[in-house]
């Protein structure tokens, strides 16, 4: 008989996702909003429970256990009486009916009558997601997240038998808060755009970090909390900006005004006290437990900048970032935590396909058969040089990933060396703002002739740095944001920032076998082992999933080619601009 | 009238954590709260 294990996390409000786990072997594992289409999308998710069970060949009846990615209880009691839990709260939660178990409770019983139901801790989904894809076999572990019921960050060991839950910081309002709230008072309202203050962070300056230091105490080990007691709503959120704007003498950006030298300012003062922060709660969380390696998890980890210099720092002999540090990999670690606990222990071994663990792109759309390209010889060696001579490709094949990142199943890809090919992406394909970075997808094996340090991040979890031969010198000052992101700093200046660093997606056989060859095929024509990688999507769009999906967004867009499995298809550019706008407004809300 | 005791409840509880549970300072603590996945 099988053992039947599925986590659904989404809980909070957002990003819902399901794990299927069947006798400890992942099965498959899904977000929802990427068949509702609806970026970070928080319902039940019914489609990715749907498709987990697909993938596994299984129907709802033989599910024996279902474990949800929070204690949504204690998340309940915390938001209504403002006190953080203890074991009182503990032992009601043991104590009262199903019914107090959160919203998802209800559909998931309707769904899987028979399971037994369970609630994980959620910073422990994220340490066990963590811990079962590093290379580590023991070790320290360090979540720093926007709230997990009543708690923002904790830090404690994990091996394969045990989980020890050391200390934690009680409340929502601290590191994670502090970030989302700059980035809301930067005028990046959309849920999950901490990202973007991130990468607007190298252009400026760290002038006002002590000015940011007014809105928050913190002590020597990490503790943190902010002055003001705001909640983890949109609501409290933009009533706090005056409290921002007071401290910093800058009145909040709205979302269309243009990014001034004061506002990029902040961004780099923000990631900067980020940084500083999270290397405090390292070394405290490294002093307590003595351990040499450190899992570096929850949504704040998603900050691959700091997690780059986090690897660097020798605090740790070596730090894992998560391959999805956020809540879509949620049930995906509450999946694991039950595996552990009914097997005892016993080795457990995930492979995770590349996160490759989503659905097939399904059949190509009648309409696109008249755009199919022909093409003689292998798929990989034609798209290379496609890419080659300058032109930008949809890349749809396989298993979609799992996880904020496009790993070279749903990606845009386009030639590395091209100049201006980063404003183009952003503008014309992308349609977001122009200082937006893009990743290089880089041939593992090349790394070290490109980038410093040469370590893997085959899940774009880490910055690293240019090394220095491939550096042009940058003049000092720029007359404007435009110069500077257009002045050829390197030879592959569309993938490494103003600051010469970049996410690297290290590309390996083993784990993305496809990207990997067609990486091999664009070197062998140019000499370069890079290729610009980004998520198939336009801003504010979930990553499409099928095949009719991602022919609307290549229509829409100035993609040149689409590759959908192993056929070709030209874009017909019938669109009119008028069209294309339209088209996009749909996605407005989360841009 | 479910979801009316179900509020009364609520409330009651919510009353009842406030008295059993206390505000914490700002910073690591220790932490006692477990990994058990048993309660909601």
């Amino acid at each position: 008989m099988k053992r039947i294990v599925l986590g659904i996390g989404g809980l909070l409000g957002h990003d819902a996702n399901a794990a299927l786990m069947i006798d400890g072997r992942l099965a498959a594992s899904s977000q929802e909003e990427r068949f509702t289409r609806v970026k970070h999308d928080g319902v039940f998710p019914h489609r990715a429970v749907a498709d987990c069970l697909r993938q596994g060949g299984l129907d709802c009846g033989q599910v024996d256990e279902v474990v949800f990615a929070e204690k949504s209880f204690q998340s309940l009691l915390f938001d209504l009486s403002g006190r953080p839990g203890n074991a009182f709260t503990r032992t009601l939660g043991r104590l009262l009916p199903e019914l107090w178990g959160g919203y998802y409770t209800k559909p998931a019983r309707a769904l899987f009558p028979g399971a037994r139901f369970s609630y994980a801790w959620h910073h422990l989904t994220h340490v066990a997601g963590a811990f079962h894809t590093s290379p580590f076999q023991r070790a320290a572990f360090l979540c720093v997240d926007g709230k997990g019921e009543d708690y923002s960050a904790s830090g404690g060991v994990i091996d394969k038998g045990e989980l020890r839950l050391l200390f934690e910081q009680p409340y929502e309002n601290g590191l994670g808060m502090f970030y989302t709230l700059v980035t809301y008072y930067l005028g990046f309202c959309s849920f999950g755009s901490e990202y973007k203050v991130m990468g607007l962070a190298p252009y400026g300056r760290p002038t006002f970090v002590e000015k940011l230091g007014r809105l928050f105490t913190t002590d020597g080990q990490g503790g943190f909390r902010l002055r003001a007691p705001i909640r983890f709503t949109e609501e409290s959120m933009i009533g706090a900006f005056p409290i921002v704007a007071d401290a910093t003498g800058v009145p909040a950006r709205g979302g269309k005004d243009p990014l001034t030298d004061a506002h990029i300012d902040i961004a780099a003062s923000l990631q900067q006290v980020f940084e500083d922060e999270v290397f405090k709660m390292a070394r405290f969380v490294r002093s307590q437990t003595g351990e040499d390696n450190l899992l570096f998890c929850g949504g704040c980890a998603q900050n691959c900048v700091t997690a780059g210099k986090l690897r660097s720092a020798n605090i740790f002999s070596d730090v894992f970032n998560s391959p999805v540090g956020g809540d879509m990999g949620s049930g995906f670690g509450a999946a694991i935590l039950r595996e552990r606990e009914l097997t005892g222990g016993a080795p457990l071994k995930i492979e995770t396909h590349g996160f490759l663990l989503g659905p097939e792109p399904g059949p190509v759309p009648d309409e696109a058969q008249p755009w199919r390209v022909p093409y003689e010889g292998e798929l990989h060696a034609f798209v290379a040089e496609q890419l080659a001579v300058g032109k930008i490709v949809g890349w749809v094949r396989g298993g979609m990933e799992l996880g904020a990142r496009a790993l070279g199943a749903r990606s845009i890809i386009a030639d590395s060396r091209q100049p201006r090919m980063q404003s183009m992406l952003n503008l014309k394909v992308k349609f977001r703002e122009s200082f937006r970075p893009f990743a290089p997808a880089i041939l593992a094996e090349d790394c070290a002739d490109w980038f410093d340090p040469a370590l893997p991040s085959d899940f774009m979890q880490y910055t690293a740095g240019l090394v220095p031969s491939r550096r042009n010198p940058q003049p000092a000052q720029f007359a404007s944001l435009r110069e500077r992101l257009d002045f050829p700093r390197c030879e592959i200046a569309s993938v490494v920032h103003v600051d010469y660093s970049a996410r690297l997606q290290t590309v390996r056989p083993e784990t993305h076998p496809d990207f990997h060859r067609l990486i091999t095929a664009f070197k062998a024509i140019t000499g370069v082992p890079i290729v610009i990688n980004t998520s198939f999507n336009v801003s504010g769009q979930p990553i499409v999933c099928t095949a009719t999906e991602a022919w609307e967004c290549f229509l829409n867009t100035d993609i040149d080619l689409l590759v959908l499995n192993d056929q070709v298809f030209r874009n017909p550019f019938q669109r009119t601009r008028e069209e294309k706008l339209s088209w996009l407004r749909q996605f407005a809300k989360s841009a | 009238m479910a979801k009316t005791i179900r509020q009364i409840g609520l409330r009651l509880v919510v009353a009842l954590t406030k008295l059993c549970t206390r505000r914490a300072r700002a910073g690591w603590k220790p932490s006692h709260r477990g990994v058990s996945l048993r309660g909601r």
